[in-house]
């Protein structure tokens, strides 16, 4: 066992049953097990296929704290929430300071009847149930160490459940902040159950408040029942300090309709496991994202969409821009079981490297074993049209107009796929930030 | 699906292998085991200069250290189970050694194993203007066509024949493409390899006809080493084919080749193979496991090298010919079909290394399952900082026969700089039932249909192998898809 292995291993042994607590059976049974399942696992090797591009166990350093007691919502009241929310969006907020729920910067009123938003830790105290059928029923902890020390920790997060037939017509917005001084390690968790014929749009804004090197490793469950609508935008926009294992898993009943937008616009080092379970017929799945890299950034996006049922369709667009020492990794995969006939899967990644020493890994995977499907995949890597700049500046339009111009046109392609217009116009806004600096 | 449909696709499945036979022949075979005695006793068979013999040993050690290390290539989508390579017997050479001056003198059973092959070797002289290399399990028996090729000053002989005429150019290259570090089966195959064919080809000459070299596996229990060597000097051209038949066995055999091709400035190698060894039964028994390293180095300027392919046989493909473009404006090719039926299982692909600039490399590979066989394609295009300029385009497409088999693709794109382009796009499909129904509106089968839209689907890479070996491939494809029809 490794030495990091072992320090998870041991703050787990000290806190169980106190700050790790133990009130629900089930819950208490849960994290035994993916404790014990992390330490076996250990943090992915060099010779992790999933990892192969993305060394991560040479940024999990050892001054990481794992501080379970934390800070609490009490000081954090400091924070002026309002600025830090996506302009335009002034529906309900839920706010995790450092993977804690607060509940005074958090505004949750006003929802429909029916919609329950708040504290994952009350959510599992006050209904047990939750945890029972729902909580890590669609993880991997048996293979996937960062889900397994996730689970293994679950403290607190952000809970959101929507009842039968019930839509909720502005989206929800969760604050994922994170404020600490001192390098730390943070496992925040968020649970999203949509019931029959519910419908809801959720925002995950992902930001620092501090400079410190703090590492997220986040889990985000989602679950949609049958008829239901589910829309995931998850915008990060953290520190050049930030590192985040972001993990997402879905499950979906039949007839549902699950979409994710992951934007990457912040950070030092950000790696996306988006797993999808179409888990019935004619389901709709559809994942979409842009990454643009700058300085240093290294963004990694793997997806896994695994097609067990017939007549179900997956859709998948990723763009991204890379520049100055930026790293990217796309590695999209789509399995097709042997019952999944009529499977209809797409699949494109884009890349635009715009300088010498940026870098991009793709590898589009398709596995099938079912004969009538349609599934098709496409990657290509490349520059900016220089014909088409070149058009533009004959027009009287300055070099890096054109160029900026240009990339706005293709990152647009994916742009236009964010639902919630106020999220796409600021992704808009974070993507000339970003351009500016090239 | 109709029900003639799956009779078809049925009894393409079910379909056997055409070519399974028997040839009795005396055969020279080493005890099974390999060791530092099995790799000595394979030298002395063929008084091999001392260097050679360290070359192999040094091989060995690193191969034993691999084995040890249980460092055996687990990553392909391959399901097989664990081979005993002490249960091998390493060398095996036919007794009639002489070399002939004429076909009167060769043992007429293998002749008429030949005729039923369909080789006319003796015509191929006249009509179809091939030098064949025939390599009967490991040992050259007949080589042709030697006087016209040395009017060139062009070398054809065995890997054997080159060790002892030509060490300087075997010391130069063998091991510079593939090292014998390179991977567990090339370590082995360095260790014991124990013919195979060496061609060179002086600077400037366009080599007047197809080369050709017919592998065949023959004796039972054996594994092949075989060792292919081509070195293309600046400005030639040679055009080089491969292909193998195997007869049936019930016990796995291994095959382990290495294949290097060196292409200097200007010059252009294309290689062609057809792989049709025994797959093995229809319950899965028996059947060649094919672990083959082919590499080749565009090691000047403009320099080319293809590699087509057709994939047939087999119970286990494992071989990803690869192109180093390390000359500026190099280019590389890769063609293939993989055609899996049964409880075949093949995970074949490329390598593209772009290292020089302006360098360029086209893929497209062409992957058909049926029955409940597993077919992948793995590549890797890999575009390095100083690869100014570099363009590739792949394309993958499968082609799904009946509701048990599967259609994989595992490409790695790797791009580190902001020059050069890479364009990848797969599609995985079964036949449409429209296109079926097209047909059928003409007055064509359904099972004629099948064979119509497959040779369809593979045209592309087929137009790509000689006159000579299209012609059997597209023979070959229909025996694999017809089955007894008739």
């Amino acid at each position: 066992m490794s030495q990091i292995t072992d320090r998870f291993v041991t703050a787990f042994k000290l806190h169980d049953g106190t700050h790790l607590n133990g009130s629900n059976e089930r819950l208490r049974e849960l994290r035994r097990s993916a404790i014990e399942s992390f330490g076996k696992l250990g943090l992915p090797g060099r010779k992790s296929e999933a990892w192969k591009y993305t060394p991560i166990s040479r940024y999990v350093r050892d001054d990481f704290a794992i501080d379970l007691a934390g800070r609490g919502a009490a000081d954090s009241d400091v924070v002026d929430v309002n600025s830090l929310r996506i302009p335009g969006m002034d529906g309900p907020l839920l706010v995790l300071v450092d993977g804690v729920f607060s509940s005074e910067l958090s505004r949750t009123d006003g929802l429909p009847e029916g919609v329950v938003a708040g504290s994952l830790r009350s959510a599992l105290a006050e209904q047990p149930e939750i945890a029972e059928s729902y909580l890590a029923s669609y993880n991997d902890i048996e293979s996937q160490p960062f889900e397994a020390l996730n689970t293994a920790f679950i403290q607190d997060g952000a809970f959101i459940s929507v009842a039968d037939r019930t839509d909720v017509a502005e989206p929800l917005e969760i604050l994922m902040l994170t404020s600490a001084e001192a390098p730390r390690f943070l496992q925040p968790r968020i649970l999203i159950q949509a019931g029959e014929n519910a419908g809801v749009q959720v925002v995950e804004h992902q930001r620092s408040l501090g400079n410190a090197a703090c590492f997220n490793n986040s889990l985000c469950e989602i679950y949609a029942a049958r008829h239901a609508r589910v829309s995931h935008i998850r915008l990060q926009d953290e520190g050049p300090n930030a590192y985040h294992v972001s993990t997402t898993r879905i499950r979906q009943d039949g007839e549902s309709d699950v979409s994710t937008f992951t934007a990457t616009l912040g950070g030092r080092l950000i790696r996306n496991n988006l797993s999808f379970l179409p888990d019935g017929e004619h389901c709709t799945s559809h994942l979409n994202g842009v990454f643009v890299g700058t300085g240093d950034r290294h963004i990694d996006n793997h997806t896994f969409v695994d097609h067990a049922w017939p007549n179900c369709e997956s859709n998948e667009l990723y763009k991204g821009i890379l520049d100055d020492k930026s790293i990217g990794v796309f590695n999209g995969k789509v399995f097709v079981r042997r019952d999944a006939q009529k499977t209809n899967a797409y699949q494109s990644n884009n890349s635009v490297v715009l300088s010498e020493s940026a870098k991009m890994f793709a590898k589009p995977e398709l596995e099938i074993y079912a004969d009538d499907v349609k599934c098709s995949h496409g990657a290509t890597t490349g520059q900016l049209d220089e014909e088409a700049v070149f058009y533009l500046r004959s027009r009287g339009i300055d070099a890096k107009s054109a160029r900026t111009m240009m990339l706005n046109a293709f990152a647009g392609e994916a742009l236009d796929l964010i639902s919630v217009v106020p999220v796409r116009e600021h992704v808009e806004a974070l993507l000339e930030r970003e351009l500016v600096k090239l | 699906m109709s029900v003639s449909e799956k009779d078809f696709l049925q009894e393409v499945a079910d379909s056997d292998y055409e070519y399974g036979f028997v040839t009795e022949i005396d055969a020279d075979t080493a005890p099974k085991g390999l060791s530092e005695d099995t790799v000595r006793l394979i030298a002395s068979k063929r008084d091999e200069p001392a260097w050679l013999v360290e070359w192999r040993l040094k091989a060995l050690r690193h191969w034993e250290a691999m084995r040890d290390d249980e460092a055996y290539p687990q990553w392909a989508h391959l399901h097989y189970p664990e081979i005993d390579f002490q249960d091998i017997s390493y060398y095996s050479a036919p007794n009639s050694k002489p070399k002939y001056e004429s076909l009167d003198e060769v043992d007429p059973e293998l002749l008429r194993t030949f005729d039923r092959l369909g080789i006319p070797l003796q015509e191929q002289k006249v009509l179809a203007g091939v030098a064949v290399d025939v390599v009967m399990d490991s040992v050259s028996v007949a080589t042709t066509f030697k006087d016209e090729l040395a009017k060139h000053g062009i070398i054809f002989c065995s890997f054997g024949e080159a060790i002892e005429q030509h060490p300087e150019l075997v010391k130069k290259y063998i091991g510079s493409v593939v090292p014998s570090t390179d991977n567990f089966y090339a370590a082995l195959n360095s260790a014991v390899f124990s013919d195979g064919s060496f061609c060179y080809i002086p600077p400037g000459v366009r080599c007047p006809m197809e080369l050709s070299t017919y592998f065949r596996i023959n004796q039972a229990g054996t594994g092949q080493f075989e060792r292919t060597l081509i070195i293309a000097d600046e400005n030639s051209y040679v055009s080089y084919l491969e292909g193998c038949t195997a007869p049936r066995r019930d016990e796995h055999q291994l095959h382990a080749a290495v294949v290097e091709i060196i292409a200097m400035e200007g010059a252009e190698v294309k290689y062609s193979t057809i792989q049709n060894w025994y797959p093995g039964s229809l319950d899965g028994r028996g059947g060649v496991y094919n672990f083959v390293t082919k590499r080749g180095i565009c090691n000047g300027r403009g320099a080319k090298i293809s590699w087509t392919q057709l994939e047939t046989g087999s119970a286990i493909t494992w071989k990803y010919p690869s192109v180093i473009l390390k000359g500026d404006d190099s280019v590389g090719e890769f063609y293939s079909v993989a055609f899996t039926k049964g409880k075949q299982q093949a995970d074949t692909g490329t390598k593209m290394i772009h290292l020089g600039h302006n360098t360029s490399s086209t893929i497209i590979s062409k992957g058909i399952s049926a029955g409940e066989s597993n077919n992948s394609y793995r590549g890797l295009v890999k575009i390095n900082p100083k690869a100014r300029n570099a363009r590739n385009f792949s394309q993958c497409d499968s082609l799904l026969l009946g509701d048990r088999c599967g259609a994989h693709t595992f490409p790695y794109i790797e791009v580190q700089n902001s020059s050069s382009q890479v364009e990848h796009e797969a599609t995985t499909s079964k036949v449409g039932e429209d296109q079926i129904f097209y047909c059928n509106q003409r007055g064509i089968g359904e099972a004629e249909a099948i064979k119509l839209i497959v040779n369809g689907f593979c045209k592309e890479i087929l137009a790509e192998l000689p006159m000579e070996f299209a012609v059997e491939a597209q023979k070959l494809l229909a025996i694999e898809l017809e089955g007894s029809v008739g």
